[in-house]
């Protein structure tokens, strides 16, 4: 390396000062007679002098006083309701008669699709500061295995428990403790979902989706080893299940994350997800199993023998806010007093339909296939909406118990990218644009 | 730094005493990143709030300063990001800089919101660094504490930021613009 090549490298150390006094002479002395060098040096020195002066800034006493006073302001008035002024915003629907046990079976299978994608926005971002270690290890995962339990504090919602596998280059199964299997080829953006009790199956294909690396809702390993090292807090060490595990306490978007780590071995035990938008319900992933063989059998898309089969194709290129509204007005048609869907966890949701389906909450009537299929297409786009609504959104489902028509019940708000203020959709399914400051609490 | 923040009784008041201690800290980082009054102060409502929302999770053990350091840098910058995007500052910075005389000196907050612009292009790594030890003047070996790295850890991502800035910046430093 000539002299300039080997001064030039040299030049940030020297503008921080961080050179011994030797290497700093033989700079001094090559910049004397190099104007290259010395313009670089002058552009890096007037960096540096540009951020001394920024570090001199400071907030002044009234600044940092009226900041404290709003934090406590708020804090203060955490249970106090403000009203919100209402337009209502006439949408017609037509009110269709169409329910049956297969149309319900059909949407609830189409809603596992969404669950998925659903999973993976939690598995993404649960474990996006994971520490080194861990890191480390999902780096060199091939293969994982974990299971998911979701529990809430609403009595009416049982605990959910699945089991997730993964497999490289893009397989994923889900196995519910009812025996429901769905398996994703997310090369193909093809996937199966098996139901035993009635011997059916479901093909679906995602057609026209739009790949986007940072987005792709399938592909967690490759997520996972894009992790950072840093976890924002370490919480100390905790028994859990009889295991002492260390805590790291790591907050992403609207979700906070508590990832337990065995400190022997240094695996990757639990990770605790909770979501301040829904105080109560929290999923829980354990029994983390890295690289173990996991036979391509379990990720066929070829139904068992004897089985019947429903397809649905989903289009999920432009999926709108009005898909939404059409999804809730559509699952409003289907029970009884007309109510809106329980959940918007997506992970519960085709749990809750099924707890619905055995209290008898839906309605009874017939329909035709191509209206089934037109029926569950609506449901997965308006649930693929909300899948990929960002964090930043701040989205949140209110309409548990909201029944149709209630124009003065907001059931579903969130802020569309780039805009100072949220949509929110009321009963009536109507859509207003409020301030952050008059959303519901 | 600890605080041992953790009866239930005297949450409120144990989460005053922190915002009390810290707040001028967290306000002070995000005005040197963001140069914008009202952004800090989001900033600072928006770190604060997250805490006081998980508040029961913290414990002994915390380590506010160095946490709130990481947080704050985090936060301010996914904000310059935000509103980047949504080419807010990306007018305001093409109108801050489309001067009649090129000779004059660029404004400290001038060259400021430039600046934020470029470190939200960084990697996050370097940015905390990057911001930690020239606009905060850390040491490297508390941002090495701090991160949970070796000092020649924090020395290479110096390097490299500062490198990498004076690149971006190259058009609005001294020598360019002679």
């Amino acid at each position: 390396m000539n002299t300039h090549k080997k001064i030039k490298i040299l030049l940030v150390d020297f503008a921080l000062g961080e050179l011994p006094p030797q290497t700093e002479d033989e700079v001094k002395k090559h910049l004397a007679e190099c104007h290259q060098c010395s313009s670089e040096l002058r552009q890096l020195e007037a960096l540096l002098k540009c951020t001394e002066n920024v570090r001199q800034l400071s907030a002044d006493a009234q600044m940092q006083e009226s900041a404290k006073e709003k934090i406590f302001a708020t804090i203060d008035s955490r249970e106090t309701k403000e009203p919100i002024h209402r337009q209502n915003i006439s949408l017609e629907f037509r009110r269709t008669i169409m329910k049956n046990r297969i149309i319900k079976l059909a949407a609830a299978a189409v809603i596992i699709i969404a669950v998925i994608a659903a999973i993976n926005q939690l598995v993404g971002s649960g474990t996006s500061a994971v520490y080194a270690a861990v890191v480390e290890q999902l780096h060199n995962a091939r293969t994982m295995t974990y299971s998911i339990v979701t529990q809430t504090n609403i009595e009416s919602m049982p605990t959910v428990r699945v089991d997730m596998a993964f497999k490289e280059p893009g397989y994923m199964r889900i196995t519910t403790v009812d025996g429901y299997v769905t398996v994703i080829d997310w090369a193909q953006n093809k996937g199966i979902s098996i139901w035993p009790p009635r011997k059916q199956f479901i093909d679906f294909e995602a057609s026209n989706y739009q790949h986007d690396p940072a987005q792709d809702p399938f592909v967690v390993i490759e997520k996972l080893r894009a992790l950072p090292s840093q976890a924002d807090v370490v919480l100390g060490e905790k028994k859990i299940d009889g295991r002492l595990l260390q805590g790291f306490l790591v907050t992403e978007g609207r979700v906070v994350n508590t990832i337990w780590v065995d400190p022997d071995t240094r695996e990757l035990a639990r990770v605790e997800m909770e979501f301040p938008d829904a105080p109560g319900m929290s999923v829980i992933m354990t029994d983390f199993q890295f690289n173990v063989q996991l036979d391509d059998s379990l990720f066929s898309l070829t139904p068992p023998e004897d089985y019947t089969r429903l397809e649905v194709q989903a289009d999920v290129s432009k999926v709108t806010e009005q898909d939404l509204i059409i999804y809730l007005q559509l699952w409003s048609t289907w029970t009884k007093d007309g109510a809106f869907p329980p959940t918007f966890n997506l992970v519960e949701l085709p749990k809750v339909a099924m707890e619905m389906e055995k209290q008898g909450k839906f309605g009874e009537g017939e329909t035709s296939a191509q209206q089934r299929r037109a029926d569950a297409m609506q449901t997965y786009r308006g649930i693929m909406f909300v899948a990929q609504l960002p964090a930043e959104s701040n989205w949140r489902y209110a309409g548990e118990n909201v029944k149709y028509g209630d124009a003065d019940t907001p059931i579903f708000w969130y802020r569309p990218k780039g805009s100072e203020t949220y949509r929110v959709i009321y009963g009536d399914l109507s859509v207003k644009e409020v301030a952050a400051d008059n959303l519901p609490r | 730094m600890a605080l041992g923040l953790r009866g239930q009784i005297v949450q409120t008041e144990d989460f005053r005493i922190l915002v009390n201690k810290y707040g001028a800290q967290v306000l002070n980082i995000a005005v040197r990143i963001l140069g914008d009054a009202q952004k800090a102060q989001d900033v600072h409502q928006e770190v604060f709030l997250a805490i006081w929302q998980q508040w029961h999770k913290y414990n002994g053990q915390t380590n506010w300063d160095a946490y709130l350091y990481r947080v704050t840098i985090r936060k301010a910058i996914r904000l310059v990001k935000r509103l980047r995007n949504e080419q807010h500052l990306e007018q305001q910075w093409e109108y801050s800089f489309s001067r009649e005389n090129p000779d004059e000196p660029l404004r400290i907050s001038e060259m400021q919101q430039k600046l934020a612009s470029c470190l939200a292009r960084l990697p996050k790594r370097q940015a905390d660094i990057f911001v930690l030890s020239r606009i905060e003047g850390l040491k490297a070996e508390r941002i090495a504490q701090m991160l949970g790295c070796s000092e020649s850890t924090v020395r290479v991502h110096l390097h490299r930021a500062v490198k990498k800035l004076t690149r971006q910046l190259s058009d609005y430093l001294p020598e360019k613009r002679r």
